[in-house]
């Protein structure tokens, strides 16, 4: 459908685009969380109300609901359309897929945003003079639309890690309901409710109406609706059980940088679950405005590290066994082996000028084309740093066995001739890019690239046999 | 292949396209009254006007839900156009790039100062300031996105855009196709605004309902002849750098130019009525509203048709064949019935309780 090289690769500079397309990623999924969260949270607020079980209740409903459409709405919504520029900026082949085959899904998540934002706003412009029916009726459909846009997306999403079944029939159910739906989408749903809650302790300090004990019966109310996160370690755990075993390795040890951010999500969120489960239910503590922020500030940072986990278990791919995160299918590898990845490739590079050799441009394009997904030459996570001061051989070697010198990596999909000229880009940047550089033209290196990449195989070291 | 849309064109290519199309003309509505009603409150507001006339009251008032209206809208067409034109559409994105990534701060800085203008609605020179810029921004949307259509309409161009690093398109007609835009956004804004002063939207009394809509009526007139005169050559990119070969469209448009045509009568009927009328009249009201729908429809098949008479049709209706094969469109089509519903049940039931608390 999408040849790995028929959409032209933009450069974002020393950021890595994957950094680009996570830390969007994750102020969005928090803003969204918190919208859907607070919704949740209104109509348990609208209910207290009703049956006069907080007085002030009402009133903190609407100055919460001021804010949710403030952040949430403005800011939120357009967070998600940037969600889809960023995929088409970091991946045109990969939202491409996701299009292709869940377009009638995420049609139907738009319905159910259509209604949020309808209700949402009818409750923030008329609210005041609703009777209590209306404006409950009003918060639960929001909620209810919230949450299934929830559901819909929750399903795309996780048939990234787990496409299962569908990968053989492409049964697009088979892909909806896949093995980390549930664990998913119930994870989700709890962080909903204590982002919700704990935004609820932020602006109930922010309130000059309330006195101590009002912000403190106000906190004890969404600390009752933030109880499920006493869930949390059993969904987590089912989360994880559901990860295919390699990325659930790379969790768990063998990638630090992805058990960081695990550990971090674990940390923050026992951090913030015994405060609230201990403190702010239990002991009925008051807490103040600072302390509030603080919770929502691990709150974000357990969101950031569970995203990040989430879009790291993936790789190598971005859709499992179907795109390599550098947008190449696995069925392609073998052919691209031969024909070469850049041959295809109709954007030439913008500044070829200033490269002293043939080989070295080719050397860039196979870089852009196979590698800028992850890397950045000498910005984050370089290959400046990461294999500068290797030996040739082990360079050629590590890039020939790429699948096999990390396992999150794709195999190399290029020839001995593409292979060679991207090992000898990267020496050239290692050195300084000095004005003149020879070109390599070893026929016995090559040779044995050959044999390095045919030993390698065409599979993702998921697959096994490379031991 | 035929192009003539929606008997003789190929489904499953004629369903999005009809599914595009709606949900375009959803956006294309709150579109304009973002675009006409920043540009009336900035044009109001430069001219040193201190009073918030019905108008400018209504638009300052519902300026922030139509921008999150039209961003929602925008999003259903944004889901079509990538099953429609995914390499055109994705490749046209990544060539402009940051300029087109810039969109989204631009739209995030607009809708708050909307709600700043809405906060402080009588301070004068802050609220000029404000709404210039909201004025602004939105062109600016509006311009990335008449820019982006127009480079996915060339690819003969893409290799050389890309290598020049350039992030804006340059093709003469961009600007005309962006008049054309604004020149019907603003008698389409005059319109939707004297519906919500009919209604007695933000206070508005029927008198000064009256009056306001004839004063505007001028300003609409005025702009529909402007865009009438406009369409069918910038639609048709008459003098663009990749102007539709006419024999590959085969007078397809000119039906949809037509049905515009005739919707623009009803228009003109419409405000004229206005004219000798004592109070805006349901005849009316059903004039104009119905002459406003069928020259937007009109005018957005026309484009589509010219957009598919560029493109390689066969190519087109095969890769949408192979998409059709996906599943999900019964619960897709159950659902929007709901939505449909819903969307419904909330209006009457706001309505009435708002009934009941006068
Ligand atoms: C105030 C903000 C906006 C303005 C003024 C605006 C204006 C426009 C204009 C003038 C066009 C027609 C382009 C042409 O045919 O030459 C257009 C098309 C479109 N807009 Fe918007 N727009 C806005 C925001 C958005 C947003 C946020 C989205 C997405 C969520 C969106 C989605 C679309 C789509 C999908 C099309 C059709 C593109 C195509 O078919 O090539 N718009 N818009």
């Amino acid at each position: 459908m999408n040849d790995p090289a028929s959409f032209p690769v933009n450069d974002f500079g020393p950021a890595m685009k994957g950094l680009v397309i996570g830390g969007l990623g994750i102020f969005h999924v928090f803003l969204a969380q918190f919208a859907i969260g607070g919704g949740m949270l209104m109509a348990y607020f609208q209910w207290l109300a009703m049956h006069g079980r907080e007085p002030k209740a009402r009133l903190v409903l609407d100055s919460y609901f001021r804010w949710l459409v403030l952040v949430s709405f403005v800011t939120g919504a357009i967070t998600g359309v940037a969600m889809w520029f960023t995929s088409i900026q970091i991946s045109p082949a990969t939202i491409g897929v996701m299009v292709s085959e869940f377009h009638w899904i995420w049609a139907t998540e738009w319905l159910f945003f259509w209604v949020e934002v309808l209700a949402g706003y009818a409750f923030y412009r008329y609210g005041k003079r609703l009777d209590d029916r209306t404006r409950l009726a009003l918060l639960v459909t929001y909620s209810i639309a919230g949450w299934g846009s929830l559901f819909w997306i929750n399903g795309i999403l996780s048939w990234q890690l787990t496409p299962g079944e569908w990968v053989a029939t492409h049964d697009l159910w088979a892909g909806f309901f896949n093995a980390t739906f549930w664990p998913s989408l119930v994870y989700r749903t709890i962080a909903c409710g204590v982002i919700a809650g704990l935004v609820m302790a932020v602006i109930v300090n922010t309130m000059g109406e309330l006195d101590r004990e009002d912000r403190r019966r106000l906190v004890h109310h969404s600390a009752r609706f933030m109880l499920p996160v006493v869930a949390m370690p059993l969904v987590g755990a089912w989360f994880l059980g559901a990860f295919p075993a390699d990325s659930r390795e790379w969790v768990m040890g063998a990638s630090v940088a992805m058990t960081l951010f695990l550990n971090l999500t674990i940390g923050a969120s026992a951090l913030i679950g015994g405060y609230v489960v201990l403190g702010l239910w239990k002991q009925r503590l008051f807490i103040n405005g600072a302390t509030a922020t603080l919770l929502l500030a691990l709150a974000f940072g357990a969101t950031a590290g569970g995203e990040f986990v989430r879009e790291g278990a993936r790789k190598p791919y971005t859709i499992r066994e179907v795109l390599y995160s550098n947008s190449i299918r696995p069925e392609d590898v073998a052919r691209l082996r031969v024909e070469g990845c850049t041959s295809g490739d109709p954007y030439p590079l913008r500044d070829a000028a200033t490269y002293p050799s043939e080989q070295l441009v080719k050397g860039a394009l196979v870089f852009r084309n196979q590698c800028a997904i992850c890397h950045t030459m000498s910005g984050v996570n370089a290959l400046e740093h990461l294999m500068g001061s290797w030996t040739i051989d082990q360079q050629r070697l590590n890039v020939a066995k790429l699948q096999w010198t990390k396992g999150f990596m794709p195999p190399f999909a290029g020839t001995p001739e593409e292979l060679e000229a991207l090992v000898q880009l990267v020496r050239w940047e290692s050195a300084d890019r000095p004005g003149a550089w020879e070109a390599s033209t070893d026929r016995e290196a090559l040779e044995q690239i050959r044999r390095w990449l045919d030993e390698a195989g065409t599979g993702p070291a998921s697959a096994g046999g490379g031991r | 292949m035929n192009l003539s849309f929606p008997f003789e064109l190929a489904w499953p290519t004629s369903g999005y396209v009809a599914l595009y199309l709606v949900t375009l003309l959803m956006h294309a509505l709150f579109m304009s009254y973002v675009v006409g009603g920043a540009l009336a409150v900035a044009f109001v507001r430069l001219h040193g006007v201190r009073e918030n006339g019905p108008v400018t009251r209504t638009f300052i008032d519902w300026l922030p839900f139509a921008l999150s209206a039209a961003i929602t809208a925008g999003v259903a067409p944004l889901l079509f156009v990538q099953i429609l034109y995914q390499r055109e559409f994705y490749t046209a994105n990544l060539l402009s790039f940051h300029r087109w990534m810039s969109i989204l701060p631009v739209l995030i800085g607009a809708f708050y100062l909307l709600y700043l203008l809405k906060a402080r609605p009588h301070a004068r020179r802050l609220s000029a300031a404000v709404a210039s810029a909201v004025a602004f921004s939105v062109i600016f949307v509006a311009w990335s996105w008449v820019e982006n259509h127009m480079l996915s309409l060339n690819p003969d161009v893409w290799v050389k855009q890309y290598e020049s690093g350039a992030m804006a398109y340059r093709d003469p007609a961009v600007f005309l196709r962006l008049a054309f835009w604004v020149a019907l956004a603003l008698p389409t804004a005059c319109w939707l605004v004297t519906l919500q002063m009919r209604f007695g939207a933000s206070g508005t009394e029927p008198e000064e309902a009256l009056f306001a809509s004839r004063k505007l009526a001028r300003v609409a007139l005025g702009f529909l002849v402007v865009a009438a005169a406009l369409a069918p050559f910038v639609l048709r990119g008459t003098l663009s750098l990749s102007p539709v070969d006419e024999t590959h469209l085969d007078g397809a448009d000119l039906p949809y130019f037509a049905l515009a045509a005739v919707g623009l009568l009803f228009t003109l009927g419409g405000w004229l009525r206005l004219q000798h009328l004592p109070r805006l009249s349901g005849l009316c009201v059903v004039l104009g509203s119905l002459g406003l729908a069928l020259t937007w429809w009109g005018v957005l098949c026309a484009r589509e048709l010219i957009r598919l008479a560029r493109l390689d049709l066969d190519t087109l209706t095969q890769r949408h064949a192979e998409l059709a094969t996906s599943s999900g469109l019964v619960v897709f089509l159950v659902f929007a019935v709901l939505a449909l519903l819903v969307t419904a049940w909330i209006f009457r039931r706001v309505a009435r309780s708002l009934r009941q608390s006068k």
